[in-house]
C-alpha cells in the first residue's frame, strides 16, 4: 500500500530532480545559443565554448543525484513498495528542498554568466579562463545546496 | 529575473555573440592610422582590402569611395538583419536613410532640380517609393509607420496633401513652382519628425539605454543647431523651428542662452551631463569651426558613452545598436579621411577631423 510517507518522499525525489533539471536545461540553451552565435563566424572555437556550455548542467546532475539516492534508500529501484513512515517521507521532501530551489536559479543564473563568458571568448581568447572562473563562481552555491541536501538526506532515518 | 527577461536573454544572446566576434572587425587604432599615413588612393584601398571592406572595394574605382562605404554599410545592415530578434534595432539606423531621401525628394521638389543623383540605398524604403509618394503618384498607405509619418510630414508642409493622401492631383504640383519654400524650415520639419519615429522606435523596443542614447543625441543635435543659430544670427523663432523636443535639455534653456555669451553657454552646460564634453570643446569655443568640432567630439563623446555603456550588457538590443553606431562612426572617419586625401589635405588637418573613437 502507498503510504502518505512515500508520497512525501517521492514529491521529495520530483523537487530535486524537476526544478535544477529545468534550471540546468535553460542555463544550457542560454549558453549554446550564445556560443552558436560565436561558432557562426569563428567554427575553431567549438571546442572552448562547450566548456562553458557544460557548466550549468551540473545543477541537474546533482538534483538527480539527490532524487536517486533518495529512491535508493527507499528500496524503489527494486521495484519493491516499501513502507514509509509520513516523518521519514517529510524528511527527504525537506532535504531536496535546497538542491530544487537553488539548483533551479543557479543554473539559470550561471547560464547568463557562462552565455557573458562567451562574448569574452568572441572577443578576446586568450582570457577565456576569466570567464570559466566567473561561471564557476556561481557553481559555488550550488555545490553547497547540493552539500546541504546530502547531509540532511543522511540525516534521514529509515 | 522575470520570464521577460528570461526571453529577452533567451533571444539576443546568440545575436549579441555573434555581434561580439563581429566586432574584431572594426578597424582599430592602428589601422586608421596606417590608412591615415598611406600617401597614395590605392595603398588605402590595399589596406581596406585586408579588412572587412575586402568585398566593398573590389571591382569599385578607386576615386568613388562614397560607393565603396556604402557598400560597406549596407553590408552591415543585412549581416545584422539576418540574426538580430528585433528589425527595429537595424532600422533605427536605416531611418536616417529614409529621412536623406525625403529631404533630396521634397527639397527637389520644391527647388525644381533633378535629385536622382542623391538617393541613398541604405533606407528601408526605396528611394524610388519616397520620389513616388512626394510627386503624389502613389498613397502613403504602404509605408511603414516612420516612412508615412515623414512623408506626411513633408507634404502638409509643402501643403500638398496630409498623411494617407492618395490622390495624383497636378495641380498641387504646379502651384508649387509659385511658392517660396525655406529649405531649412523643411529640413527641420522632416527632422522633427524624424527623431519624434526614432523615440516611437526606441519605445517599442523597450530598452531604457537606447532611450537614454537617443537623449544624449538629440541634445547634441540641440546643442550644435544653437550654436548654429547664434553664429548666423538667425532670431529666436528659427531655434524654436530647429530644436528637436526629445531631449533632456530645454528648449527654456536655449532661448535664455541665446543672448549670452559663448563663455555663458559654457558654464551652463558644464552644470548639466555634458560637463566633460564642454569642458574639452571650451578651449575651441572661439574658432571659427567651434561648431563642427563640437560635433565631431560630440559623436565621440556619443560613441564612447553608448560602448562603455552596452560592454555590460549581454542579453538585449544594446550591443547590436553599439556595434552599428561604431561601424557608422568608423565609415563617418573613413570618409573624411577619404575627402581629406581625394582633397589633398595633410594627414595633421585629417586627423584633427576624426572623431578618434576607434574599436
Amino acid at each position: 500500500m502507498v503510504t502518505t510517507g512515500l508520497l512525501l518522499a517521492l514529491l521529495g525525489v520530483a523537487i530535486a530532480v524537476i526544478p535544477a533539471g529545468i534550471g540546468s536545461a535553460i542555463g544550457v540553451t542560454i549558453v549554446g545559443q550564445a556560443a552558436a552565435g560565436v561558432v557562426t563566424e569563428d567554427p575553431s572555437k567549438f571546442g572552448k565554448t562547450l566548456v562553458l556550455q557544460v557548466l550549468p548542467g551540473t545543477q541537474g546532475i546533482y538534483g538527480f543525484l539527490i532524487g536517486f539516492l533518495i529512491m535508493q534508500k527507499l528500496g524503489l529501484i527494486g521495484g519493491v513498495v516499501p513502507q514509509v513512515a509520513t516523518e521519514t517521507g517529510l524528511g527527504f521532501l525537506l532535504a531536496s528542498l535546497p538542491i530544487g530551489v537553488v539548483g533551479l536559479f543557479s543554473a539559470v543564473l550561471q547560464g547568463r554568466v557562462a552565455a557573458a563568458g562567451v562574448s569574452i571568448l568572441a572577443k578576446r581568447p586568450d582570457e577565456l579562463v576569466k570567464g570559466m572562473i566567473y561561471a564557476v563562481m556561481v557553481e559555488f552555491y550550488a555545490i553547497l545546496a547540493l552539500l546541504a541536501s546530502f547531509l540532511a538526506y543522511n540525516g534521514v532515518p529509515m | 529575473m522575470t520570464t521577460s527577461d528570461l526571453q529577452i536573454g533567451q533571444s539576443y544572446a546568440y545575436a549579441v555573440a555573434r555581434i561580439r566576434q563581429a566586432e574584431n572587425g572594426l578597424l582599430d587604432r592602428n589601422r586608421i592610422a596606417r590608412i591615415l599615413d598611406a600617401s597614395e588612393m590605392s595603398e588605402i584601398l590595399r589596406i581596406l582590402g585586408e579588412t572587412e571592406y575586402s568585398w566593398a572595394v573590389s571591382d569599385v574605382a578607386a576615386t568613388d569611395y562614397e560607393a565603396i562605404l556604402t557598400r560597406e554599410l549596407e553590408r552591415v545592415f543585412r549581416y545584422v538583419s539576418q540574426f538580430v530578434p528585433d528589425l527595429t534595432v537595424v532600422d533605427l539606423f536605416r531611418m536616417k536613410y529614409d529621412l536623406h531621401n525625403c529631404k533630396v525628394a521634397f527639397r527637389a521638389l520644391a527647388l525644381g532640380v533633378d535629385g536622382s543623383g542623391l538617393w541613398s540605398p541604405l533606407g528601408t524604403v526605396s528611394a524610388a517609393e519616397i520620389w513616388r509618394a512626394a510627386t503624389l503618384e502613389i498613397g502613403l498607405d504602404g509605408f511603414p509607420k516612420h516612412a508615412r509619418d515623414l512623408l506626411g510630414a513633408g507634404l502638409d508642409h509643402l501643403q500638398l496633401g496630409v498623411s494617407g493622401d492618395t490622390p495624383a492631383d497636378d495641380s498641387r504640383l504646379e502651384q508649387l513652382a509659385d511658392r517660396p519654400i525655406d529649405p531649412q524650415a523643411l529640413d527641420a520639419v522632416l527632422d522633427r519628425a524624424y527623431f519624434s519615429s526614432l523615440d516611437e522606435a526606441v519605445y517599442q523596443i523597450g530598452s531604457s539605454l537606447l532611450t537614454k542614447l537617443l537623449r544624449l543625441r538629440v541634445d547634441l543635435v540641440n546643442m550644435t543647431a544653437f550654436l548654429r543659430c547664434v553664429r548666423l544670427r538667425r532670431g529666436l523663432a528659427a531655434l524654436r523651428s530647429a530644436f528637436i523636443p526629445f531631449g533632456d535639455l530645454p528648449l527654456e534653456l536655449f532661448e535664455k542662452l541665446y543672448n549670452e555669451p559663448v563663455e555663458t553657454f559654457v558654464r551652463e552646460m558644464s552644470m548639466s551631463m555634458y560637463d566633460s564634453l564642454i569642458s574639452e570643446w571650451s578651449a575651441f569655443s572661439k574658432r571659427k569651426d567651434a561648431v563642427a568640432i563640437l560635433e565631431r567630439l560630440g559623436r565621440r563623446y556619443f560613441t564612447e558613452m553608448c560602448s562603455a555603456s552596452s560592454a555590460a550588457v549581454f542579453f538585449g538590443p544594446e550591443p547590436i545598436a553599439s556595434y552599428l553606431i561604431a561601424k557608422e562612426n568608423e565609415i563617418n572617419d573613413l570618409r573624411t579621411i577619404l575627402v581629406g586625401k581625394a582633397n589633398g589635405l595633410d594627414t595633421e588637418s585629417i586627423r584633427e577631423r576624426l572623431s578618434g573613437a576607434y574599436a
